[in-house]
């Protein structure tokens, strides 16, 4: 299990580095990009492009949605490339662009189609990778598949720290809430999801 | 964390990393106190370590190529570190000697060159004398940047503005803009100006018969020795275009969309542009004709490719040509089609850059 959870975590942009690296990175693609140097846009751009859409995907109905407000997010940045001044680390102000964003698309949705707004996409099992043991691949669907009963806010929460690999103070920066709201909702979290999973326990 | 009961806080400190160490003591303590602690912990930290959803498959290329064809990007320059330049030449100047030979080295980086394409090569203009501080410091300096033909230099000056030059056009800039000065700069050949707003520094275009004064806009100046008369088209913005030699002061406005052209004596005349893309595509890479007749088209053949056109026929001069090439298509394919166009041939001579233009009636096949 620790095998795979490596190779998941090298597929993620930045996993490898350690913070600071990853901090003096993105403030130099910040202080080239308020330059206007495309390239360093550029590197900005498509190191994020994934994980911003897969996050905007929690909000937002479908990919296709996902993908425009990323666009949009990344386009409003270049437009006012000389004014990007990040309160804190970039990943949190991209995250918070891509929010806003995805909240004001849903609001307008709901305006129009007078609709629930919790849908949560269709995910399709894409990861079948037939080298990972049937025992292991039970596992991860079940914890997959309860983190997606979880209450909204704390899977959006949740899913910032694990998926999104996000500090605390990034994940509060972006909800606007505290530090210690983002530690509290983690904890009854897992709490949830032992109890949700409890039956694998004494497998 | 005594008595088995498990403290979820702690638990998550730990798992996440954000933990003290007397609190990780604490963990490592009600871990090792049961096996049951144990299987637990290992349980926790398996959910934990599983966390995530569904990964979709997104690719960032392919997203990147849609964003630039989506959104125009390439509308604005792309800035390069002359910014960062700006406040040591604008504000600081020279201070001591020591110090002052860095100051205007940086000052003379401050024109940033970049040529593009095919048709472009590198270009460089003489570094200034490090050492020779006492000339460079004592005398308003000009730089002079020179384009052949078939080469175009982008220039991002310490102001903010950028200026294309196309080929075949000579450019002289100061060193540096002096605060509460206006910003003079001399053009013979054609140039593409972004000026950034500064009131305080009216930006002034300077050619052999005319001044053109500016305020914040886009546009292009074409002044070449060999034509008659001054040019300039505005793209955005609006320029004030004065004559520089005869006795009338007065000078004309050249809105957004219009054309000013200065002739040797008279004030400047207006029209409107129907296509501004005809005047501008050269700072894009791009070679326009709009309704041009054939000896303007060769002029700009000429001039882009850097070969010479021959023709014998008169009658041929007047044919109107309106055609799109870009930088990338060769010089053979583009020769073609305006060939084809016009109802002509084309062949080349021994000397390799001299071509032949002929009607095709003339020849019998």
């Amino acid at each position: 299990m620790i095998q795979i959870r490596q190779l998941r975590d090298i597929e993620g942009i930045d996993m490898s580095t350690s913070k600071d690296e990853r901090v003096i990175k993105e403030n130099n693609w910040v202080r080239l990009v308020n330059k206007g140097e495309k390239k360093a846009f550029e590197a900005m751009y498509k190191s994020y492009f994934p994980q911003l859409c897969q996050f905007a995907l929690r909000y937002a109905s479908s990919r296709k949605v996902s993908e425009d407000i990323v666009q949009n997010v990344f386009y409003s940045i270049w437009k006012n490339r000389k004014r990007l001044e990040p309160r804190g680390t970039l990943r949190a102000y991209l995250y918070t662009s891509v929010r806003n964003q995805a909240l004001k698309q849903l609001e307008k949705n709901k305006v129009r189609n007078g609709m629930s707004l919790d849908r949560f996409p269709d995910l399709k099992d894409q990861n079948d990778n037939p080298g990972e043991n049937l025992e292991y691949k039970e596992f991860n669907a079940a914890v997959i598949g309860a983190i997606k009963t979880l209450p909204e806010k704390r899977r959006h929460i949740f899913l910032m720290h694990r998926e999104d690999k996000m500090t605390y103070l990034e994940i509060a920066d972006v909800l606007n809430i505290s530090v210690k709201t983002v530690e509290t909702q983690m904890s009854r979290s897992l709490k949830y999801l032992t109890e949700k999973l409890a039956h694998f326990r004494h497998r | 964390m005594s008595d088995n009961r498990v403290n979820w806080d702690i638990i998550v400190r730990h798992l996440s990393g954000e933990i003290t160490i007397d609190e990780e003591r604490l963990i490592q303590n009600w871990i090792e106190s049961s096996p049951d602690n144990e299987q637990f912990y290992f349980f926790l930290k398996n959910i934990w370590d599983t966390s995530g959803e569904e990964k979709e498959n997104w690719n960032a290329d392919t997203a990147w190529d849609r964003f630039n064809d989506q959104f125009d990007l390439s509308d604005d320059f792309e800035k390069s570190d002359a910014d960062a330049e700006k406040n040591k030449a604008d504000f600081k100047g020279p201070e001591g000697k020591g110090k002052n030979r860095y100051a205007w080295i940086a000052v003379a980086a401050t024109a940033i060159i970049v040529t593009f394409g095919t048709l472009g090569t590198l270009f460089f203009f003489d570094l200034i004398d490090p050492y020779n501080t006492e000339k460079i410091a004592s005398e308003p300096d000009f730089r002079e940047i020179i384009t052949r033909e078939g080469q175009r230099t982008f220039l991002n000056l310490s102001d903010g503005s950028n200026i294309i030059l196309n080929a075949g056009s000579t450019l002289k800039i100061p060193e540096m803009f002096h605060a509460d000065e206006p910003r003079t700069v001399f053009l013979s050949g054609e140039a593409y100006f972004e000026v950034s707003e500064d009131a305080a520094r009216p930006f002034e275009v300077h050619t052999e018969e005319s001044i053109t004064h500016v305020l914040g806009t886009k546009f292009v100046v074409t002044s070449y020795p060999d034509k008659e008369y001054v040019q300039v088209v505005v793209s955005d913005g609006k320029v004030a275009l004065q004559e520089k030699n005869g006795f009338s002061v007065d000078s004309r406005i050249v809105l957004k969309n219009q054309k000013g052209i200065l002739t040797a004596g008279g004030p400047p005349v207006i029209s409107e542009v129907e296509n501004l893309s005809v005047y501008l595509g050269w700072t894009e890479g791009k070679l326009i004709f709009y309704d041009d007749p054939f000896h303007l088209v060769i002029e700009k053949l000429e001039r882009w490719y850097n070969i010479d056109i021959h023709t014998e026929d008169i009658e041929i001069m007047e044919r109107k040509l309106t055609a799109s090439f870009n930088e990338r298509q060769p010089l053979g394919e583009v020769l073609e089609a305006v060939a084809l166009t016009l109802g002509m041939t084309y062949s080349k001579t021994d000397t390799s850059d001299t071509f032949i233009f002929s009607n095709n009636n003339s020849h019998d096949r």
